[in-house]
């Protein structure tokens, strides 16, 4: 089938282990810089013309009801994560 | 004009119409009431938007232009809904949602894959009459498909393409064009334009376009596994054996590398199995760790050495023996995050035609619907941009993989797929479905689909916002759709 097989030796578990860490590392940055996102969108409105699904996401956003939601349960989410952290749990 | 004077102010939209076979005055009895300053109504002789001069686009005076039917009917805030939103923005192009037989056609947000597909834009596309002057207006050396193709044309050149998602317009009886010679010539040179591809079949309603594969790059099969067996089609059987037997055994593409992560657990005979099979191909990797398909595809994707990898769960069969060709052609081309296949339960019955993320929620589309429906606009024979794909088989270049962190091992068992395609939407890679590579998924054989509460908040906590409105798939989750074609029901 293959004229070029894939060639038998691997990468070293040092490069293994490096390749890993960098694949956390990255997803963690990108997660973070997701959830800040997320928090930044509840309170900066956009400009300029919008249709579509971005229209949509502006009209949740500036809603009375989003924001209020968001204020309520802000303080049990900040208790929730203190009550993990001190519990040990991921 | 003195300097002090008010430049007059222009009309929203220029509509040429065509009379029509019924010469209808639906459309101008729609416009009676609408504020006469919002659009210019220029009104042509001819059975369809076909039959309209290609000149007449030119002496527009509004600031957009489009071509309808006098049996189409607007609705009476279109205009203005048009004005507000096309105010001082960069839109070039615009389509809406329509009624058709007295029901709303949702339509994506702007798809250039499926359009080169389908003329999915309808009845009610508007141009900037600066742009439509640029690129050229109709074009009558595709008579019979000048409306596809000055789409096609647009679609290259526009700064932005606007999806309205309200239906606008309520489609007439007289139809477009339908001169198949002059569609394929059009989708062969957009095709030539955009990266390159071939048309199996050509229709201005729905075509067979295919990207092309370029060279023969290596592809690396990860698959993670426990050795699990199952009762598949009556028989019991070793599922990532037969996975990788069906993956030998079918598929026409051959530059393949095999990466089984293989949990401890695996039985020798498994491995040894797997061996036989796969030959010098194969890379068995061993996993210790508790479970973590996150981890498991990532150590998977470490190890391999293609230069796109292929993610597959073992409960897979393939069914069609081109489908590695079909899910490179589209990853190839370097806005293509991922790209996923079409997925059949082990009944039939489909399991996975893309993800919508709509309501807060992660659905696959086309669930539990019948092999053979088309879906709604025959979605399910065209290659489409969507939301996500579900990692069951998936695949993307191992670069991009890396750009974006791989899967997060924060989801170890859920919605890491989600999470991965979401990471890659943020650094401008889009999602693709293609129906052309097809495989069975014989779901939760394997394991448990146990969600866990951190996964949620996990998952929830980065792409909460995006998780509100499907941009691509604007249709209620979970519908089951029926046998057959939508569109062929329509027409006959």
């Amino acid at each position: 089938m293959n004229q070029n097989p894939p060639q038998a030796d691997g990468p070293s578990e040092r490069d293994i282990q490096r390749d890993l860490r960098e694949l956390e590392l990255v997803d963690r940055i990108m997660g973070l810089e997701a959830e800040n996102a997320r928090l930044a969108a509840l309170f900066i409105k956009p400009t300029g013309p919008r249709f579509g699904y971005h229209r949509m996401l502006d009209d949740v956003w500036s809603s009375r009801t989003w924001r209020a939601g968001r204020v309520v349960l802000a303080p049990v989410r900040a208790a929730r994560a203190i009550g993990k952290k001190l519990s040990g749990n991921p | 004009m003195s300097p002090t004077a008010e430049p007059a102010s222009r009309p929203v939209l220029t509509i040429v119409a065509a009379a029509g076979r019924r010469r209808s005055r639906a459309l101008a009895n729609s416009l009676a009431k609408v504020d006469p300053a919002l659009y210019e109504l220029v009104e042509v002789a001819g059975d369809t938007v076909e039959d309209i001069p290609s000149t007449v686009g030119a002496r527009a005076r509004g600031e957009f232009v489009c071509f309808m039917c006098s049996s189409d009917t607007l609705r009476r805030d279109a205009l203005e809904l048009l004005r507000d939103g096309l105010a001082n923005s960069d839109i070039d192009v615009f389509y809406s949602d329509e009624f058709v037989d007295g029901q709303v056609l949702h339509k994506p947000d702007f798809s250039p894959e499926r359009l080169r597909t389908q003329f999915y834009w309808g009845h009610f596309v508007g141009y900037r009459a600066t742009f439509l002057e640029t690129i050229g207006g109709l074009n009558d050396e595709f008579a019979g498909a000048r409306a596809y193709e000055l789409a096609l044309r647009a679609s290259r050149a526009a700064r932005a393409v606007a999806h309205v998602p309200s239906a606008l317009v309520a489609a007439g009886p007289d139809g477009a064009g339908d001169a198949p010679d002059a569609a394929r010539r059009a989708l062969e040179e957009h095709l030539a334009a955009t990266g390159g591809g071939v048309v199996r079949t050509a229709s201005t309603a729905t075509s067979d376009t295919r990207r092309a594969v370029v060279g023969e790059p290596l592809v690396s099969i990860v698959i993670p596994t426990r050795g699990d067996s199952a009762v598949i089609h009556g028989t019991k059987r070793c599922l990532v054996v037969e996975a990788v037997r069906s993956v030998m055994e079918l598929s026409t593409y051959t530059n393949l590398q095999i990466v089984v992560v293989a949990d401890d657990v695996t039985p020798p005979e498994v491995l040894d199995q797997l061996r036989e099979i796969a030959g010098s191909r194969l890379r068995l990797v061993g996993w210790s760790a508790a479970f973590s398909f996150s981890g498991k595809m990532n150590l998977g994707v470490v190890h391999a050495a293609g230069e796109y990898v292929l993610f597959l769960n073992d409960d897979v069969e393939v069914i069609t023996p081109d489908w590695i060709e079909a899910l490179l052609a589209l990853a190839q081309r370097p806005d293509c995050g991922i790209v996923g296949a079409l997925l059949y339960f082990e009944d039939g019955t489909i399991q996975h035609a893309g993800h919508a993320y709509y309501g807060f929620g992660v659905t696959h589309i086309g669930i539990n619907s019948p092999a053979s429906a088309a879906g709604p606009g025959d979605a399910f024979l065209v290659e489409r941009e969507v939301d996500g794909v579900t990692a069951a088989c998936a695949m993307t270049r191992r670069s991009y993989f890396f750009e974006v962190g791989g899967f997060s091992t924060l989801l170890p068992g859920n919605f890491n797929d989600v999470d991965l395609c979401m990471k890659l939407a943020v650094k401008g890679y889009n999602s693709y479905l293609t129906p052309h590579a097809k495989l069975y998924h014989f779901e939760s054989k394997s394991r448990d689909p146990q969600v866990g509460e951190s996964e949620i908040e996990r998952a929830w906590g980065r792409w909460e916002p995006r998780l509100i409105a499907s941009r691509f798939w604007p249709e209620e989750p979970g519908v089951i759709y029926p046998a057959g074609s939508e569109l062929s029901r329509r027409s006959g």
